[in-house]
């Protein structure tokens, strides 16, 4: 999973020392590579804002954990609640600074870092804003390694660090500060919050020590959605893609195929949990022809060929739309058409027994066990 | 019967698919994919989570409940798991199944049902009936015995049959006549096995048989349609009582309505050749009959004469006949059975056909022939062509059973028709008494028939008979010897009727038999 | 077409495509005269039922190269609290961005599921009211969060305006729907800039027709593929932005004989490849490439393919035919636009409790562009579904839906003879 060999394919450059305006087109293509989440509806607007903050205020330097005094004052960003919102209700700037700055009133002391609490989604490029606009580096190192449903389904919570406090700033100014001892609950509170403050906001939370994440963090993260960023930016066919993602995160091909079918409500329903479950069935298009039955919320959760289980979380699994070659977000899919279903591991964590119960298949109430398993 | 009536049936014999879903309570639900009508079920799972499914046997069927119905993907892994396991079939919650679910049951071949009731009581039910599959099946057969009741005639009879015991086809037979159902029951094929129930009418008389096509590798499915069959009789006795009223009470009042007309035609002033100036009595059309248009006559008649056909035989004629245009007119008359079809084109004759068509195989089976009159106007131009419908039929029969013979294709030869050939015989019996003891009796017959037909020239004969013309020269001098001598222009005509007369009798393969005294 | 004069084919109700002999011009009466003397020639007298007309090229080129005659645009923002990043404030694509002479924002809007964040401040309203007129700006794009669902904070901006400056031609983004307030913003100032010329265009192309074959109807070829009315594009001049493109796409699909296939444009940055499934382009509310911005109404998708046309390997993988372009453009988008149909669509955010509460918001957006494509000039009755597709919100309340329908129709006037002028110049 590490990053830091050298690559020895194109456009790979193994871990990088800081982003710059010109490495944002990556930044977002390896962010909708992470999450299939991730629509088009707001690129133009974010993309030329991060441009903008980083031709202004020069490169953001990107650092390992360990390449930080270890006391150094970090805080985790992420953009909680949905892409179309934001994408309706764009930020007016000053949000994610703002969230951060919230904290570092109430403990008292200034932050040395920040880093992206799910290095995927818009979520990857605003701890680079606000890093910009603090004058920052930025850690190389997320909390996911893709995105979850909620803020505790971290490898900082799994370690024992407190997401509390926490403050959620949102484009209509108004901010909520969360202070629990139970991480489960900071997340019922802030969704509640989230809600009223436009659909979207800036979230500022695990506020920790650099010391703290060298071990709580998952290293290397923000490196590898560059280089799988580069690596889409090429448009390679489909086959060059998936031959060069798997030298950079093991990346495979579970098939291809027409989309026929999307279903809604298609599991039962946990209104505390964002983005209701529906599914997508695909009829393969070449091969065995199976169909492929795709099970989502918010994500893409399992996979089943033919009814067999052949993927599931924590697995990452996205959808690389063919003919246009591009990765396709989970908004935009229409029956039709014609997409490369694609695994790839997750972080170590995730697969443990903790990991595993906090987002593997039985938190979407899938009572199967995993593929790797079995 | 392909079986021995009252072998004692298996007892344990597990109940199958097609006899679980025509049953409450799966006959409630409906049926997605049917993978395998004969697939028997052992055993009934109810699974209440995807695991239970792997420790499955089997021939079970499978009730999916709780997580194991938890939507879509739920099914599909059910469904893959059923098909792993060897399993019968899935049940399922309508409200869990999509289109996609169906895909994929089909493209796994696995039965899928969904079901409206609670998943737990469809289990238990079912169970039950797994468990005691007898019970099931007099559970099913009580229940299609009352359907039957219901029914009054033939037709729905074989309908509710051929419904209930689908894919197996069931037919009506009499003779080799399908009456009603499907006729594919007949057709014999390597994988099925027929059964055959008879059906007597009242007094043990024979009248039909019920004929079903099994699949001959499904053990105990033979066993259990003809139970059905059985089944089936009393409806089947009962509408025939039915039927049969009615059709005597209607044929009674059909002959004396047609003789009504008949007269009515006779005693009109005007019988002049366009014949439109009698009007058709409004009571015809109580009746059903149309005559105001062109009439076209048929007649249907025997194709060897009896006195008056039997009453059964009038019935099958009559059912036959009326199948696919029950308002058609069939008035028994003589030796035969009038008919006739009003169009307003004179030239339209697609209807005719059709039921003729339709005719071909019952008027072949029963040795019947069909003569059709012209198109003629009114009642007095239908009775012009009931009399030519009648000319046709006599020609008709010299073409056997089976025959239909138009007279617009007649002409003068439908004199032939009217020789009282038998009558005719009896004078070769005694006029040519050495010709009639011959044993090649009916090949010299022919061949002097033939030289006469062809004017005498025996070239010509020899071609029509297709032997070599020498040979057509040694049985001429032989028949003279016999006393069968053409040659005298005062005897010819004689000669060439009898000829004609003998002829006509032995092709008919009744008489062929027949030894000479 | 190309600025550089219209241009012409006729295509007859068998499919057959006869070429109008006219050299490119901007004399758009000698181009009709052309076409109703081929049609008279080649078909018979009266044939020619209607004439489609792409102005999508003109008004592109009005844009790019920045025509002094495309009035300038004020923008009307109304969102919780202005942007604070310059980059925030204004559109990313520099060429909607030089429309534009002032920007105003005024506290209000709604988010995606209708609740008010913002109460609409008045004061603020009539302080910008007052400050318009005291520009010669006298055309404003309006644009509210969530206005698609709730478009009564940009109705009563629009209201204010146009009190305070009558003569006013105001576009507002709820017209539209679609999603993204960037795309919104960006979509209503071009409608409000290109609404003359639009309109001039239009005009040019009526009185052509009146002179040359009165009575004969007037169609424009639309950005997803299919026609509007000219009154219904005078309104919302927009929705012809990249019909060249799915014209195209269509007229080369309809010449090689394909339903469904995969075409090879040649572009001047290089190769781009587009489908086509059941006749119709594949359109989505997408980047328009002249543009460098994401507009609501849907265009052509065009991805980059270097290869398949001179032998190299296609990058992009298709299952359908593929069909290579050769030769100018224009016959192709005159034969597309020729062609189409009435279409309409509907791309929205909806809540939903149940499955049969899916099936009646469903339902109803059906209803809707079906409604749409019959004011677009379909035949009542003849609309049926293209595309319809329902998919969740991902990280949105759960039961949150975005809704898209495309539906076409067929046209009033019986397929005959259906000559298709290209473009025109002003």
């Amino acid at each position: 999973m590490s990053t830091a060999q050298a690559g020895t394919t194109g456009g790979y450059l193994g871990a990088i020392s800081s982003i710059s305006a010109d490495d944002v087109p990556a930044l977002y293509q390896g962010a909708k590579f992470y999450s299939p989440a991730v629509g088009e509806a707001d690129k133009s607007a974010l993309t030329a804002w991060l441009a903008g903050l980083l031709d202004r205020n020069g490169p953001v330097a990107l650092r390992r954990p360990e390449a930080m005094p270890p006391d150094t004052r970090c805080v985790s960003l992420c953009v909680i609640g949905s892409g179309s919102a934001m994408a309706d209700l764009p930020p007016s700037g000053d949000e994610f600074q703002l969230a951060v700055q919230r904290i570092e009133q109430l403990q008292g002391q200034p932050f040395g870092a920040v880093y992206p609490l799910a290095a995927a989604t818009v979520s990857a490029l605003v701890p680079v804003v606000a890093a910009a606009q603090l004058g920052v580096p930025l850690l190389d190192a997320d909390g996911m390694g893709r995105t979850y449903a909620l803020i505790h389904h971290t490898s900082m919570y799994l370690a024992g660090l407190s997401p509390a406090p926490l403050v959620a700033h949102g484009p209509t100014g108004e901010s909520v500060l969360i202070e629990v001892t139970i991480g489960p609950r900071a997340d019922r509170l802030l969704r509640a919050n989230v809600d009223t403050l436009g659909g979207w906001a800036a979230l500022a939370a695990y506020p920790t020590t650099a010391g703290a994440l060298r071990r709580a963090a998952l290293p290397g993260t923000v490196s590898r959605l560059l280089n799988v960023g580069r690596l889409l930016l090429e448009r390679p066919t489909p086959d060059v893609l998936v031959a060069r993602l798997a030298a950079i995160n093991g990346c495979s091909r579970i098939g291809r195929g027409r989309i026929v079918e999307l279903e809604h409500l298609s599991r039962p329903n946990d209104v505390t949990v964002p983005g209701h479950p529906s599914s997508l069935v695909l009829e393969e298009s070449d091969g065995q022809r199976r169909q492929l039955r795709l099970e989502l919320r918010s994500e893409i959760v399992a996979v089943f060929a033919d009814g067999r289980l052949v993927a599931a979380a924590p697995d990452l699994l996205s959808l690389f739309d063919v003919s246009r070659g591009e990765i396709a977000s989970l908004d935009s899919l229409e029956p039709g058409d014609l997409l490369d279903v694609l695994v790839t591991p997750a972080d170590a964590v995730w697969y443990s027994a903790e990991g595993m119960a906090m987002v593997g298949l039985g938190s979407h109430g899938i009572g199967l066990d995993h593929p790797r398993r079995r | 019967m392909s079986r021995p009536r009252g072998a004692a049936l298996p007892v344990t014999l597990p109940i199958t698919l097609a006899e679980l879903v025509r049953i409450a309570p799966l006959a409630a639900g409906e049926v997605l994919h049917l993978a395998d009508p004969a697939r028997p079920v052992e055993q009934v799972v109810v699974a209440e989570t995807i695991d239970r499914l792997r420790r499955s046997s089997p021939h079970s069927l499978v009730v999916l409940h709780a997580d194991a119905a938890a939507g879509g993907w739920s099914l599909a892994a059910a469904l893959h798991l059923a098909w792993e396991r060897n399993a019968s079939a899935v049940v399922v919650a309508r409200s869990v199944a999509g289109p996609s679910s169906a895909a994929l049951a089909q493209r796994l071949n696995m039965t899928l049902v969904v079901i409206d009731e609670q998943p737990v009581e469809v289990a238990l039910q079912l169970a039950g009936q797994v468990s005691a599959p007898d019970a099931a099946r007099a559970l099913r057969q009580a229940l299609f015995a009352e359907r039957l009741a219901e029914e009054s005639s033939t037709r729905a009879v074989l309908s509710a049959l051929n419904g209930e015991l689908a894919p197996v086809p069931v037919a009506l037979v009499v003779g080799d006549a399908v009456l009603a159902g499907r006729a594919a029951a007949l057709t014999e094929g390597a994988d099925a096995e027929q059964v055959e129930v008879d059906v007597k009418a009242p007094g043990e008389r024979p009248w039909a048989r019920l004929v079903a096509a099994v699949p001959a590798r499904v053990p105990g499915a033979a066993q259990h349609v003809e139970a059905l069959l059985r089944l089936a009789r009393p409806a089947l006795l009962a509408s025939l009582a039915q039927a049969r009223l009615n059709s005597a009470q209607r044929a009674t009042h059909e002959q004396a309505a047609f003789g009504l007309l008949r007269q009515l035609a006779v005693e009109s002033p005007s019988t002049d050749r366009v014949g439109t100036a009698v009007e058709a009595p409004a009571w015809t059309s109580d009746l059903g009959w149309h005559v105001d248009g062109f009439n076209r006559a048929v007649w249907l008649a025997p194709a060897r004469p009896v006195a008056a056909p039997p009453e059964q035989l009038t019935e099958l004629v009559r059912a036959a006949w009326l199948r696919a245009r029950p308002t058609w007119p069939l008035v028994a008359e003589d030796d035969g059975w009038i008919s006739w079809c009003s169009t307003s084109d004179a030239e339209d004759v697609s209807l005719l056909r059709g039921t003729l068509a339709g005719f071909r195989e019952t008027a072949a089976a029963h040795g019947l022939v069909v003569g059709v009159g012209r198109p003629e106007r009114g009642v007095p131009g239908l009775m012009r062509s009931v009399a030519e419908a009648r000319l046709a039929a006599h020609v008709a029969r010299d073409s056997g059973p089976g025959a239909v013979q138009w007279f617009d294709q007649v002409g003068p030869g439908a004199a032939l028709a009217w020789l009282p050939t038998a009558e005719i015989a009896q004078v070769a019996d005694l006029c040519l008494q050495d010709l009639m003891a011959a044993k090649d009796r009916s090949t010299l017959v022919d061949t002097v028939l033939a030289v006469l037909d062809c004017g005498g020239s025996l070239s010509q004969a020899s071609q029509r008979l297709g032997v070599h013309r020498n040979t057509v020269l040694t049985r001429v001098a032989r028949a003279r010897q016999l006393g069968l001598d053409f040659e005298d222009p005062g005897q010819r005509l004689a000669l060439h009727v009898l000829c004609h007369a003998l002829a006509s009798l032995s092709d008919d393969p009744g008489r062929s038999g027949d030894g000479p005294g | 077409m190309c600025p550089d004069g219209a241009r012409a084919v006729l295509v007859v109700d068998d499919g057959t495509v006869l070429p109008v002999d006219v050299p490119p011009t901007h004399d758009v009466p000698a181009v009709v005269a052309a076409v109703v003397g081929t049609a008279a020639d080649r078909v018979g007298p009266d044939a020619l039922r209607a004439v489609t007309v792409d102005v999508s090229a003109m008004l592109l080129d009005a844009v790019v190269r920045a025509e002094t005659s495309l009035p300038e645009v004020a923008v009307v923002r109304i969102v919780p609290r202005p942007a604070g990043d310059p980059e925030l404030a204004r559109s990313p694509a520099r060429l909607v961005e030089r429309l534009i002479s002032h920007r105003w924002t005024v506290a209000g809007g709604h988010d995606l599921l209708g609740n008010e964040l913002r109460p609409l401040d008045e004061a603020c309203l009539v302080a910008v009211c007052a400050e318009l007129v005291a520009t010669d700006v006298r055309h404003l794009a309006v644009v509210a969060a969530g206005s698609q669902g709730r478009p009564e904070h940009e109705r009563a901006v629009a209201d204010a305006v146009q009190a305070a400056v009558p003569g006013a031609r105001i576009s507002a983004a709820s017209d539209f729907g679609g999603q993204g307030l960037i795309a919104r913003e960006a979509t209503v100032v071009l409608d409000c800039t290109l609404g003359q010329l639009t309109d001039a265009l239009l005009t040019t192309w009526e009185a052509a027709l009146d002179q040359h074959a009165p009575g004969v109807p007037l169609r424009v070829a639309r950005g997803d593929g299919g026609f509007s009315t000219p009154s219904r594009v005078r309104a919302l001049p927009s929705v012809t932005l990249g019909a060249a493109d799915a014209a195209e796409l269509r007229g080369a699909a309809h010449v090689a004989r394909h339903e469904d296939c995969r075409v090879l444009l040649r572009r001047p940055d290089g190769q781009v490849a587009g489908d086509v499934r059941r006749g119709l382009p594949v359109v989505r509310s997408a980047q328009l490439v002249e543009l460098g911005t994401a507009l609501v109404v849907p265009t052509a998708v065009l991805a980059p393919e270097p290869g398949g046309a001179d032998g190299g390997e296609v990058l992009r993988v298709t299952d359908v035919p593929l069909v290579v372009v050769d030769g100018p453009p224009f016959e192709r988008v005159c034969v597309g636009a020729a062609t189409s149909q009435p279409t309409g669509w509907v791309d929205e955010i909806a809540y939903i409790e149940s499955a049969e509460h899916l099936a009646g918001a469903r339902r109803e957006a059906e209803e809707r562009a079906a409604a749409m494509v019959t004011a677009n000039g379909a035949a009542p009755g003849t609309s049926y579904l293209i595309e319809s597709s329902i998919v969740a919100v991902p990280y949105s309340p759960s039961g949150t839906v975005r809704i898209r329908v495309r539906v076409a129709g067929a046209s009033e006037v019986p397929a005959a003879a259906v000559p298709e002028p290209a473009g025109s110049a002003a």
